[in-house]
């Protein structure tokens, strides 16, 4: 199963991108909303992590681009604790899951292996 | 920026306000500045922190949620007896590294939050002042869409003054910095830069923070450096940012100029006497520097 990862922030981008990896999934990483846009133009995925808190173009922003122009992908939004703003929660609902960081792995396994519980 | 725009330039006198004394209780406050008063600059420090609280704890969420993520990867494979030593040696080292940054982050603003004040004579690296302010800044000016360029000549002499009062300086100017971007209409360039040089005389060092705002009104440049004087709205700024960056400049025996124009982006420039002339017989990097030597604050004192 292919899976994009979309950090600005190296270190999660990289440690996600690895213990994905692990369990054997296929990730691809960027490190922009563009970049990775540029990624499932050219790589179809099931699944796209993003972060909310990008410059640029931000995790809500990605998510509807993504969507419009990729209807079958199921996009992951992860925050910060510090950044559940109003953009953050109307995004949630066009969003497959919202995750918090830092946030428990077994939870993103649960989310890419089926549907949400809630 | 434009180049072709018109800039004004305004250059603040140390020791000095333009502009009338601010009425009533905020009076004592204003002595309280104008004398350096390190108890209220502190307070001042105490005050930028809480603002920059929320992109702190940002910031100390990326290595936790590494953190995490290697450490619940590692306990399933455990759980399924395969973790070969390698990869748990190889993810330990990440861990480690991470606990390192979180470590270094919460030493450093407990340094930043000291009411401890520094030896007279002490000199500061303005690259480390750089470095530990945009570590502060840097999840807020990601949240803002705001593009940070870094420029810190190699070799720079360091300069007389705490280190932590340089890292507030350019806490306040970097802030001001991302708000006046911050009203550029969506899809104009955000780009705030920090530049530390070497000046022409050589016994100077420049420390430039410069962003491709609005500009600064003639209006407001005339009064900005006075003590809550502010054109922030009401609970957004407490009008001592600039007021603070002069007297700390001040009393390093420094100067502040500003350059900006309508659409010209504004350039806050700092001239701080080094503690040693770059060149000078002995000056072997930071540690060859000796507190003590170089041109005496009184020599440029206002």
């Amino acid at each position: 199963m292919t899976v994009i990862v979309v950090d600005d922030e190296g270190i999660v981008r990289d440690t996600l991108a690895m213990v994905l990896s692990n369990n054997g999934f296929d990730v691809r990483t960027a490190g922009s909303g563009q970049e990775g846009l540029q990624i499932l133009a050219q790589t179809p995925a099931e699944f796209l992590i993003t972060d909310f808190l990008m410059p640029n173009m931000n995790g809500a922003e990605l998510l509807a681009e993504a969507t419009r122009l990729h209807p079958g992908v199921k996009v992951i939004l992860i925050s910060g604790q510090v950044d559940c703003n109003d953009s953050m929660a109307k995004s949630a609902r066009h969003a497959y899951a919202t995750l918090r960081k830092p946030f428990d792995f077994r939870e993103l396994m649960d989310l890419l292996a089926g549907p949400p519980t809630a | 920026m434009d180049a072709g725009t018109p800039r004004a330039h305004t250059a603040a006198t140390p020791g000095t306000f333009p502009g009338a004394a601010p009425p009533g209780a905020e009076r004592d406050w204003t002595s309280a500045l104008q004398a350096g008063d390190s108890r209220f600059i502190h307070a001042a420090r105490l005050a930028a922190l809480g603002e920059l609280a929320t992109g702190i704890a940002h910031e100390m969420n990326q290595p936790l949620a590494a953190m995490q993520m290697i450490v619940t990867s590692m306990l399933i494979d455990l759980d399924g007896g395969e973790l070969p030593p390698e990869r748990a040696r190889e993810w330990l080292g990440t861990v480690n590294e991470q606990i390192g940054r979180m470590a270094w982050m919460i030493g450093h603003l407990r340094s930043f939050a000291s009411s401890e004040t520094s030896e007279p004579l002490a000199c500061a690296a303005l690259s480390e002042a750089v470095e530990n302010a945009l570590g502060l800044l840097r999840a807020q000016m990601r949240s803002h869409g705001v593009r940070v360029e870094v420029e810190v000549e190699e070799g720079l002499p360091e300069v007389r003054g705490d280190v932590r009062r340089f890292e507030q300086v350019l806490v306040n100017l970097l802030s001001n910095a991302r708000d006046a971007v911050g009203t550029l209409p969506a899809g104009a360039p955000r780009t705030v830069r920090v530049r530390a040089r070497a000046g022409a005389e050589g016994n100077l060092v420049v420390l430039e923070v410069a962003d491709t705002g609005p500009g600064i009104a003639a209006e407001v440049r005339e009064r900005m450096f006075e003590p809550f004087f502010t054109t922030k709205g009401a609970g957004k700024g407490t009008g001592l940012g600039l007021s603070i960056v002069h007297r700390i400049v001040a009393d390093c025996g420094g100067r502040i100029s500003v350059e900006t124009g309508p659409g010209a982006g504004t350039t806050f420039r700092i001239e701080l006497p080094a503690a040693q002339p770059a060149g000078a017989e002995g000056a072997e990097g930071a540690d060859g520097v000796e507190p003590g030597r170089g041109p005496g604050r009184q020599g440029v004192e206002p």
